[in-house]
């Protein structure tokens, strides 16, 4: 072999054992995080700069949200959904049951909402700008290196010993650690025949390039990588008050039992000094109609309403009489019939109703019971 | 020293290859069991090429990662009164967005007021004047009832595209306390409060 081969056959040596101790190094840290509950977090934002920016990773370990502290960098589902890792400013609720209240190293105001937890995850360790890595690694062009990586490696696995394009030294003996040399992989490349044996290699030198491809795009593929960063902005309006509105009270005077024949003597004194039906009504907008129905329950008008003229057959859509409003104001005051006798009345008992509408429609309405007498 | 065993393991050209596939499970691993971390954005900054950071105000020059509504409060509202604000959302980072909104009532009141559905929300493309927007409405929110929750989705599908670098969309709120809303809402008190999320995701 030249010289130059040589030195190439070094550097190809020692690019693979650095290789393999990047792997190794990888591999216990996944061994030791998964043995103590260690997750790690990708930062897409910087609201935790300076201490934690944009593209770093940093690990977690998930505990009791009781146990944190202010000052503590916990990571936790905020109720949208999104992940958010900020540090702790306030702890307080009863129990495990906690609210956290939470603020980015980078934002001025904590965040608006306090966060109910029962665990968190508080942050340990950061390693700066391996997010980036990982994220270039994840998509095109990184991802076809990393797919080329993965082939070629696989492909040096199942290369059948002689077979060798890196040196593993001139001392090296395939006698020397049968066992663990021996590629067991399937009985195809046991078979003796040195045909076979050239035949299995290039199908193992395909298989390796295949299976490389697919454990990448295996590897690669959840969902997570695809995930849209977001930006929330909050928009928050003033304090909306309501104010009154509306009817809020009628109440038809009791004109109770009316004991004269033919004067108006005691209705004169129930709605202040008319002889009239009255009622009192409450209506913040002051924009009520009032109006009254009339209607005999028994005695000389029973089944009949009064229309404003005359007492009609009940029911009948005009014995819906207007009332006018004759003391205080349009929102509080007292409305009254403006032509009904107690002559018209004769005898017996009645029902009446009084009915506000306000300009939107909504009404109001209170009924109360009297009787007429002759003695 | 090593043992001759081992050590001549270790220089198996296979066994290293072996090893050195660790690193791509560890991006792998980490690709699945990361937990992304993300929320209220002060920097641009962001993994991809492009950034995108929304902001709220009452006009392009003033928006700010939160907004406090200057029009949008009343202190008697009876049925049929609405207030309105004037909102410009715009786009501060590198990167095209779209958008979301969730909102809805918090304060003393807002259960009561999100039961009654009586607050009404109507979103346009138009401005605001003696509490009325003026303009078409946008993404069918004509008179939604606002919720007692604010975390409520009003706008689920991705709204129009905000351009990166200064790009902008003018809408404006309205909320009317509904004609007819019910005589036990007299003098309760809510406050309103929406959320607009960017997202990177324009497909």
């Amino acid at each position: 072999m030249s010289k130059v081969g040589h030195a190439l056959d070094r550097a190809r040596t020692a690019a693979l054992v650095a290789t393999a101790a990047l792997g190794v190094l990888c591999l216990l840290t996944l061994a030791l995080g998964s043995l103590l509950g260690v997750r790690p977090l990708l930062f897409r934002s910087g609201s935790m700069s300076p201490t934690i920016s944009t593209g770093d990773i940093a690990f977690a370990r998930t505990v009791s949200a009781e146990g944190v502290h202010p000052g503590d960098i916990v990571s936790l589902v905020a109720p949208s959904g999104q992940r958010v890792t900020h540090r702790v400013v306030g702890n307080t609720g009863v129990g495990e049951q906690r609210k956290l209240t939470l603020k980015g190293d980078a934002n001025n105001v904590i965040d608006p909402l306090a966060y109910d937890a029962t665990s968190v995850q508080k942050v340990f360790l950061r390693v700066p700008k391996l997010g980036y890595a990982i994220d270039w690694l994840s998509r095109a062009p990184g991802v076809y290196l990393l797919a080329a990586y993965v082939a070629l490696m696989l492909t040096m696995v199942f290369r059948r010993r002689g077979d060798s394009g890196v040196s593993r030294g001139a001392g090296s003996q395939s006698s020397a650690t049968p066992v663990s040399r021996e590629p067991v992989i399937s009985g195809e490349v046991r078979v003796v025949s040195t045909d076979f044996r050239r035949e299995g290699r290039r199908r193992l030198h395909r298989f390796g390039v295949v299976a490389g491809v697919v454990a990448v795009a295996l590897l690669i593929t959840p969902a997570t990588w695809a995930a849209a960063w977001t930006n929330p902005v909050v928009v928050a309006g003033q304090q909306l008050t309501s104010g009154a509105w509306g009817i809020t009270f009628v109440a038809p005077v009791n004109n109770g039992s009316y004991g004269t024949k033919n004067a108006n003597s005691t209705w004169t004194t129930v709605c202040s000094g008319s002889p009239q039906l009255c009622a009192n009504v409450v209506d913040a907008d002051g924009t009520s109609v009032v109006k009254y129905t009339l209607t005999g329950t028994s005695g000389t008008q029973a089944n009949k309403c009064y229309d404003g003229n005359n007492f009609v057959a009940s029911p009948s859509a005009t014995c819906a009489v207007s009332m006018s409003l004759a003391t205080g104001t349009a929102t509080n005051g007292q409305w009254r019939s403006t032509n009904i006798t107690r002559q018209n009345m004769g005898v017996g008992t009645y029902t009446l109703t009084v009915t506000a509408t306000d300009a939107n429609s909504r009404t109001m309405s209170q009924s109360i019971s009297f009787t007429t007498t002759n003695t | 020293m090593l043992k001759p065993p081992l050590r001549s393991w270790l220089r198996d050209t296979r066994v290293l290859a072996g090893l050195s596939l660790g690193a791509v499970a560890a991006i792998g691993v980490t690709g699945t069991f990361a937990f992304w971390t993300d929320t209220a954005t002060i920097t641009g900054q962001t993994l991809t090429s492009g950034s995108i950071d929304l902001k709220a105000g009452a006009d392009a020059a003033s928006a700010a990662d939160a907004f406090t509504t200057t029009t949008m409060g009343a202190t008697a509202m009876v049925p049929g009164n609405t207030v309105a604000q004037t909102l410009v959302l715009k786009n501060a980072g590198t990167a095209p967005l779209k958008w979301t909104l969730a909102g809805g009532l918090g304060g003393t009141d807002a259960a009561a007021f999100g039961t009654a559905s009586a607050m009404l929300l109507t979103i346009t493309n138009g401005t605001a004047s003696a509490g009325l927007c003026s303009g078409s409405v946008v993404a069918s929110v004509s008179s939604v009832p606002l919720t007692s929750t604010t975390t409520t989705s009003i706008i689920g599908t991705r709204q129009a595209l905000i351009p990166g670098n200064g790009g902008t969309t003018s809408l404006c709120l309205q909320i009317k306390l509904d004609d007819n809303a019910p005589q036990s809402l007299a003098g309760k008190t809510a406050t309103p409060t929406f959320t607009f999320v960017g997202t990177s995701d324009v497909s």
